[in-house]
């Protein structure tokens, strides 16, 4: 775990806290969220003006206890050697829960600072905190700071950067008393070589080895009987504590906090404005029968705004933008007489489609700044309380229902917001299950073939094409969690944070972070992949360019996909090529169906389609079209978010037989339905 | 009451009730999670509301607000009381609590209990805590 390429004269700052303690509002403050790669899972940039300083940000962990992959990872980068110091953030208003960490944090004998965030909270609330007193129990600098205020952070870098220097480490560990201090001391005297040898910091070793770490035995090497008198002293312990040995180290922490809370914090008041103010928005929010009827009302509003007013109006705008300098850009191909195939690499393929897919961005950006409103307001955490209940059944956790909803949005963003849930196994099932849920670019496919087919029943039908998905989600994810996703169902135990009013650069921050993965995408995985389609679509197998596309190789490979179609209703090659194309964005399918079917002409488009598919038929490719692949742009977030390939590939996979299989069972029960 | 203990857990505790915690069942992450968020025995714990749908529910401890699921919360059992004519006290604040309420000075006597106990039950093995605990089930 060790790196090695570490720079001369590099300082490491580990920014370590529990989740809502407002690490990320720091870490933006820190380095003016300028990221750089990070070969960790943290996020890691250079502190503003002090170009040699390192900061990562760790996910919010409550201890160093290695039960989830999240926990372990976290640990593994505070053992790995690289920080030099820690910055333990503590939300200063919830003293107590905050300093079980930092109790832990400090037996890992690296240099540390402890940053005492939401003074402003504190002040306001008139608690009195004896910062002075803090700083000598601890024997760790006590540093006052306001991240979302922006104060004390100058203090901060100062004093961490001078612990990282004159590597001051914590100069009291001994928090414990009673029966644990007598077991963990004499694992202690027991496990000091080995403790050495593995390079491990030797109180933390032995903590961990009182409360029962089979992770830690291992890495120590401890032989059978070493292993045995460990075993004797903790069950010694437990029986003079009448407790098991997780509960009385845990209890031994926590009693100690308590007690120096007591000295150290006077609260006039029993809960802060902030609480009491939570707790009558909650009156509300979370009421017995307002809470799903708000919470649909917000998502609508959110919506609306991104699919209808804001978002659609941007998102014109830049397409029209672009169609411009498209515009321009094929006059100066045809006055610099560059060759035609050039020509129409650059402006069918290449503008055309990441052109299209770019104007989805004004798209992305205006939802994703709704919804860190919506996180980091603390709402997220309410919706999660109010809806748990009902996607428990499905093997999910409340969290789960934000990403979904995006999803009928655009896949690609619902796939990213599935990093605020705090396991990877609800991550993953998560993702499995977004692209079921019909997105907004499947819309005029529905619309195309509906005023074909459906005429009369147009509404009908959409709402069935937009229930089959949800329902065949449904049915997956009773699947995967009987299957691949049984595992341990992660614990729901959450803190609720307090309503805050979310920090404007925060919100700025993360909009631009996830506009920015986009366009990154945007110019990589959908560029390449469009100018293979494009390829496809333009040449016939003899590499010459063709001029009707149904010489193409593209329509070669529609006419071998064909038959895998044939027992859903719609064999003929149109349909397959259409479905090709419709991988590289969905609407594709349509366009695909107009050049294919030799009209760009709406009217008799529907005539000409009615020659190709039955209504039955026409039914079974809209089911196909929900359900099959998702396109290129969500293939490239999933494949991001769950960090491979493979992973991706299976997922295709399963949704190309999915969709075959649910079309399957449309089509032939359809017909056996109507021959009765 | 004798012979007739129940056992209370958290998850039957109604709105707006306190309790303070007895013991901390379950296993694997969920104990550890629990644990590691402050809910240890003899810590004070107040039932704050319940979801629309009837679950999870939030409770107040130590100063913040947490929620888990009806499930999660019956690995807990507690010990209820009445908090009646002790209008300040605040759980996870008893050091400061008046004292005028039954269960506040039962629950301080308790704490002072323990930690001189602790240096007692190192030669006697325990037995003030011991005492203690009957003494809690007693009031229940």
């Amino acid at each position: 775990m060790r790196r090695n390429s570490r720079k001369q004269g590099q300082v490491n700052v580990a920014l370590v806290g529990n989740p809502n303690v407002g690490l990320t509002t720091l870490f933006n403050h820190l380095t003016g969220g300028i990221l750089h790669k990070s070969p960790v899972e943290a996020k890691e940039g250079f502190i503003k003006g002090h170009q040699y300083a390192n900061v990562m940000e760790l996910p919010g962990l409550y201890s160093l206890s290695a039960y989830s992959a999240d926990d372990i990872s976290n640990r593994e980068i505070l053992l790995s050697g690289i920080p030099d110091v820690i910055v333990n953030v503590v939300d200063a208003t919830s003293i107590e829960r905050s300093l079980y960490l930092t109790l832990q944090l400090m037996e890992l004998e690296i240099p540390m600072v402890l940053a005492l965030n939401m003074m402003d909270e504190v002040a306001h609330n008139q608690i009195d905190i004896d910062l002075k007193q803090l700083e000598e129990e601890l024997t760790i600098p006590v540093i006052p700071i306001s991240a979302s205020k922006n104060q004390g952070i100058h203090d901060l870098i100062h004093y961490a950067l001078e612990a990282a220097k004159n590597k001051i480490t914590p100069q009291k560990l001994d928090f414990c008393s009673g029966h644990v201090h007598n077991a963990i001391h004499a694992v202690i005297y027991m496990v000091e070589h080995h403790a050495c040898a593995a390079g491990l910091p030797l109180r933390f070793s032995a903590t961990r080895l009182v409360e029962g770490d089979s992770q830690i035995e291992e890495a120590l090497k401890l032989s059978e009987a070493d292993l045995e008198i460990i075993n004797h002293i903790v069950e010694d312990m437990e029986y003079h504590m009448n407790t098991d040995r997780e509960a009385a180290v845990a209890d031994m922490r926590y009693e100690y906090i308590e007690e120096l809370s007591a000295r150290v914090v006077h609260r006039p008041v029993l809960s802060t404005v902030e609480q009491e103010r939570s707790y009558k928005m909650d009156r509300v929010l979370t009421h017995k029968y307002l809470a799903i009827p708000i919470f649909i009302g917000i998502m609508g509003l959110v919506f609306y705004f991104t699919f209808n007013s804001i978002g659609a109006f941007l998102s014109e705008a830049l397409g029209s933008g672009i169609d411009f300098l498209v515009e321009r850009l094929d006059q100066a191909l045809e006055a610099g007489n560059a060759s035609p195939a050039l020509q129409a690499l650059l402006i069918d393929g290449v503008s055309a489609g990441v052109g299209s897919v770019l104007s989805f961005l004004p798209l992305i950006a205006v939802l994703f700044f709704f919804l860190s409103i919506l996180e980091d307001s603390g709402y997220m955490s309410r919706v999660a309380f109010v809806m748990d209940r009902l996607l428990r059944k499905l093997g999910l956790s409340g969290r789960s229902i934000v990403p979904m909803l995006i999803g009928f949005g655009c896949s690609v963003p619902a796939i990213m917001a599935t990093r605020s849930l705090p396991s990877r196994r609800d991550r993953n099932l998560t993702i499995a299950l977004i692209p079921f849920m019909s997105c907004s670019a499947k819309l005029p496919i529905y619309a195309m073939f509906t005023a074909a087919f459906f005429t009369q029943y147009r509404a009908t039908v959409l709402i069935g094409v937009y229930l089959t998905g949800v329902f065949v989600a449904i049915v997956c994810a009773f699947l995967f969690t009987k299957t691949i996703y049984k595992g341990d169902p992660v614990p729901f135990v959450m803190v609720l944070p307090s309503y805050r009013i979310p920090s404007p650069k925060s919100v700025w921050l993360k909009m631009w972070e996830n506009v920015k993965g986009f366009i990154k995408k945007a110019f990589t995985v959908i560029l390449v992949a469009t100018i293979v389609i494009w390829f496809l679509q333009s040449f016939d197998m003899g590499m010459n360019m063709v001029e009707d596309s149904e010489d193409s190789m593209l329509a070669f490979l529609g006419q071998a996909a064909a038959p895998i179609f044939a027992p859903l209703g719609f064999g003929d090659w149109r349909g397959a090529t259409a479905l090709i194309t419709g991988l590289s964005a969905k609407e594709a399918v349509v366009s695909t169906m107009a050049v294919l079917v030799g009209t760009g002409d709406g009217l008799s488009l529907s005539a000409m389609l009615t020659e190709i598919f039955t209504p039955l038929s026409a039914f079974a490719f809209l089911v196909f079209c929900l359900l099959y692949m998702p396109c290129v742009a969500t293939l490239a977030a999933i494949k991001r978010e769950m960090g491979g390939w493979g992973y991706a590939l299976l997922v295709v996979l399963f949704q190309c037989v999915v969709a075959w299989i649910v079309a399957f069972l449309v089509f032939q029960g359809g017909s056996l339905i109507l021959s009765l | 009451m004798a012979g007739g203990k129940r056992r209370l857990t958290l998850d039957e505790l109604q709105v707006g009730k306190r309790a303070v915690i007895k013991s901390v069942g379950g296993e694997g992450v969920l104990r550890r999670r629990l644990l590691d968020l402050g809910l240890t025995p003899y810590t004070p714990v107040m039932v704050r509301r319940v979801a629309p749908m009837g679950d999870p529910i939030e409770i107040y401890l130590r100063g913040y607000e947490l929620t888990l699921r009806k499930s999660e919360a019956k690995v807990i059992e507690v010990i209820y009381f009445e908090c009646s004519g002790c209008s300040s006290c605040y759980f996870g604040m008893k050091h400061r609590c008046p004292g005028t309420d039954k269960a506040c000075q039962m629950e301080a006597r308790h704490r002072n209990h323990h930690r001189e106990g602790r240096k007692v039950c190192h030669r006697d093995s325990g037995k003030a805590c011991e005492r203690d605990r009957e003494d809690i089930d007693e009031k229940e």
